[in-house]
């Protein structure tokens, strides 16, 4: 109601303005006219000076009125000052008709030239106004990274446009992927979330025209009006105004926010591209990473089978040549290398749990002692003279993970650590709460690392296979560096300064839940 | 010959069944070999075996459901072996009512462990009233008429559901307790199955039985599944 009141001062304003011009210019062209006729000079060209006052007048003025009145005072001015009888009026003048018809036909058309211009005028500048906000936009939009943004954004224009409470389905209405509002009122958040007016948002989707308020078939009597969001055929979605008066909409607001819709359209397909883009590159990535392994564990398992084959048949075929302490050392072989090869298939089985196709980790909130404890008791039942020393907080330390995965990455560093130190001295293993993360450290007292692996030590392609006389580090490291990302932490390996090598985790403690595809 | 102790095996696999039953008979036990599920039930019933060995992957019908017809009519101890490593088919194999889990691949010395707990856990529910009212593992003493715990010599003060997880743990030592089967015991059939307070007591347990938390002499975690008393 303010708004209307506003509006009616704001005219009454205007019209007093306009008034006081037309009064004025009349004014000044009559002193002039009079000026004139006194100094005798152009005693003819006195229409003309009234002629150049309607003139003036109907573009100063808005409207035609303004125009219609200077030009009936200008004619009833000449009659009352400039033609006889001076200072009264007289009709019966010959020729009073013709220049009245022509001082009025001049003002009508210089009102309405005026009018043109001044509209024209006003039109181009919204059409800039919006050019600017339309590019503004598209600038916005190349910046967002996500869907939510970039309606987010485009609803932040329309308002700016409408002046309403919008609503933005991306989807069927009535069943929306993905839903952005904005309202000036609870009373039109009731409104527009209505099931009648999801109806009539529905209809615009599935016939793909505009429906609602202000659109010329009104069947229902909804409230708000709703534009389809279309590109190429192809439907997207529906933008739902409530507009406060519906004289308002014009046929160029629509256009207008058609517009913006297609920019909001090219900006969703370029977001759903890039997303599908970096899938495709994750993809591949794994898909890499996937082959690195197979080739890993290829060769890894080649070397212990062909040991267990040909250990077993030494002994089955050479039973009665063979002495008892060949026989024991052979028998030995084949013990440690199967106990090797299950290894391995824990690894290979932990592989599969972070990169099945539902992969996500089942991460629970596990008590670090306990994780240790029974990779450590798992570990001794293998190796049954190492020395591990384990260190954990004193206080109770929860941290989320898939205890099976980190069982599995602390057994593989210890192993490593008893197979490749090249001692006898004990392993450590180092728990510590940080605040944010749980630190994880594997450090043993022997050879260290050689400095020219410490870079592709997780990658699974060292350098030269030599230096290592064993049968390579194995397919190991590169799981407990994928099992590790997919819990969102990090490990890395050093040599500590006082001699071997340390192999440091990091979980979060409350990390946010990474999704590994 | 009659008064060795018979098991009955249930497996599949040639190669696995010969070696587990040439490691019985080396032990002293005698063996019975079913290889199919429906073999295993007619043997149960026509050998009375002291004690099974069941394998979950059968080709006919799958070990849960063996171990629940058993379980029908026999108390009969039954240790599970299988090669699935899930902790929740540990769980449902302990719940389902059998005695111990062994999981392939493993030690002969572990299986030949677990055969005799839970053989000596049948003898004690057999002869109930033989049952100590001490428990005594290692330098871990349990007196259960006194409620009191002894560490090294020295009494070690627990709280009221500290005690009753730690005796709970003790009579059945030597088997894993699920955290289900120890939440049941302490705080009744409709208590809500959250392990999150069992294990927060655990470690306090654990921090007051151990020197160190992360090596334990006397508890022993297994993770996602339970807890495991050291039985000597």
């Amino acid at each position: 109601m303010s708004v209307k009141m506003n509006n009616f001062s704001v005219k009454f304003r205007n019209m007093l303005w306009d008034l006081g011009k037309t009064v004025v210019v009349f004014f000044v062209a009559t002193c002039f006219a009079l000026y004139l006729r006194k100094a005798n000079v152009l005693n003819d060209n006195i229409y003309g000076v009234f002629m150049l006052a309607v003139a003036v007048t109907s573009s100063i003025t808005s409207g035609y009125v303004w125009g219609i009145i200077s030009s009936l005072s200008g004619v009833i001015g000449v009659n009352f000052f400039f033609t006889y009888p001076y200072f009264a009026i007289d009709f019966t003048l010959a020729g009073y008709p013709i220049t009245f018809a022509i001082l009025l036909l001049l003002s009508v058309l210089i009102s309405a030239l005026t009018a043109k211009v001044k509209r024209a005028a006003v039109l181009s500048s919204l059409r800039r106004k919006r050019a600017e906000s339309l590019n503004h936009m598209s600038k916005e939009l190349l910046s967002a990274n996500n869907f939510q943004d970039i309606l987010q954004i485009s609803m932040e224009h329309i308002d700016a446009v409408s002046h309403c409470s919008v609503i933005l389905y991306i989807g069927s209405p009535l069943n929306p992927k993905y839903i952005v509002d904005k309202y000036l009122s609870e009373n039109d958040e009731k409104i527009l979330g209505s099931m009648l007016e999801k109806q009539v948002a529905q209809e615009a989707y599935l016939s793909k025209k505009s429906t609602g308020l202000g659109i010329e078939d009104i069947s229902q009597n909804c409230l708000g009006t709703y534009i389809p969001v279309i590109k190429k055929d192809e439907i997207y979605g529906v933008v739902g105004l409530l507009l406060q008066d519906p004289d308002y909409i014009s046929s160029d607001t629509l256009q207008y926010i058609t517009l913006i819709m297609a920019q909001v359209v090219l900006a969703l397909d370029r977001q759903e591209i890039f997303l599908e883009s970096q899938r495709i590159l994750l993809e591949k990535e794994k898909e890499n990473m996937r082959s690195n392994l197979l080739r890993a564990i290829s060769h890894d398992l080649r070397t212990p089978l062909t040991c267990i084959l040909g250990s077993s048949t030494t002994l089955l075929e050479n039973a009665h040549t063979l002495d008892q302490e060949t026989k024991r050392q052979l028998l030995e072989d084949i013990h440690h290398d199967a106990g090797w090869l299950i290894q391995m298939v824990e690894n290979l089985l932990s592989v599969t749990k972070i990169s099945g196709h539902d992969a996500s980790l089942k991460k629970k909130e596990e008590i670090v002692e306990e994780v240790a404890e029974e990779s450590v008791t798992k570990i001794k039942k293998r190796f049954s003279h190492a020395e591990i020393c384990v260190h954990v907080p004193e206080e109770l330390l929860l941290v989320p993970m898939d205890a099976m995965l980190i069982e599995q990455v602390l057994i593989n560093l210890m192993e490593n650590a008893i197979r490749h130190s090249g001692t006898k001295d004990p392993i450590h293993l180092v728990i510590k709460n940080t605040g944010k993360e749980a630190v994880f450290s594997v450090y043993d007292q022997g050879i260290g690392i050689p400095p020219e692996c410490l870079p592709h030590i997780f990658d699974g392609t060292l350098p030269s296979r030599s230096t290592d006389s064993a049968r390579g580090l194995g397919i190991g490291l590169p799981i407990c560096k994928s099992i590790i990302t997919a819990h969102g932490g990090r490990i890395f390996a050093e040599n500590n300064k006082d001699g071997g090598a340390n192999f440091t985790f990091v979980l979060p403690l409350k990390g946010e839940d990474i999704h590994v595809q | 010959m009659s008064n060795k102790i018979k098991i009955l095996l249930v497996e599949d696999e040639e190669a696995i069944s010969n070696f587990i039953a040439t490691t019985l008979k080396a032990n002293d036990y005698a063996v019975v070999m079913a290889h199919t599920g429906k073999e295993a039930l007619s043997m149960l019933s026509s050998h009375c075996p002291d004690l099974t060995l069941l394998d979950l992957g059968l080709p006919d019908i799958d070990g849960t459901d063996i171990l629940q017809k058993i379980r029908e009519w026999s108390n009969i101890p039954v240790i599970v072996v299988s090669a699935r490593t899930e902790e929740a088919d540990k769980v449902n194999a302990l719940d389902m009512g059998a005695d111990d889990y062994i999981a392939k691949p493993f030690g002969t010395s572990e299986l030949l462990a677990r055969i005799r707990t839970a053989l000596r856990h049948s003898a004690k529910t057999q002869n109930a009233s033989q049952t100590g009212n001490v428990f005594q593992a290692q330098d871990l003493r349990i007196d259960f008429d006194k409620r009191q715990v002894v560490v090294d010599g020295k009494s070690v003060h627990l709280t009221q559901i500290e005690f009753k997880i730690v005796s709970l743990l003790a009579k059945s030592a030597g088997r894993v307790l699920t955290y289900d089967s120890i939440i049941t015991e302490l705080w009744g059939p409709y208590a809500i199955k959250d392990n999150q307070i069992l294990r927060v007591n655990m470690a306090n347990i654990r921090r007051k039985l151990e020197k160190n938390p992360a090596q334990p002499r006397y508890i022993f975690t297994e993770v996602g599944v339970g807890y495991r008393m050291v039985e000597e």
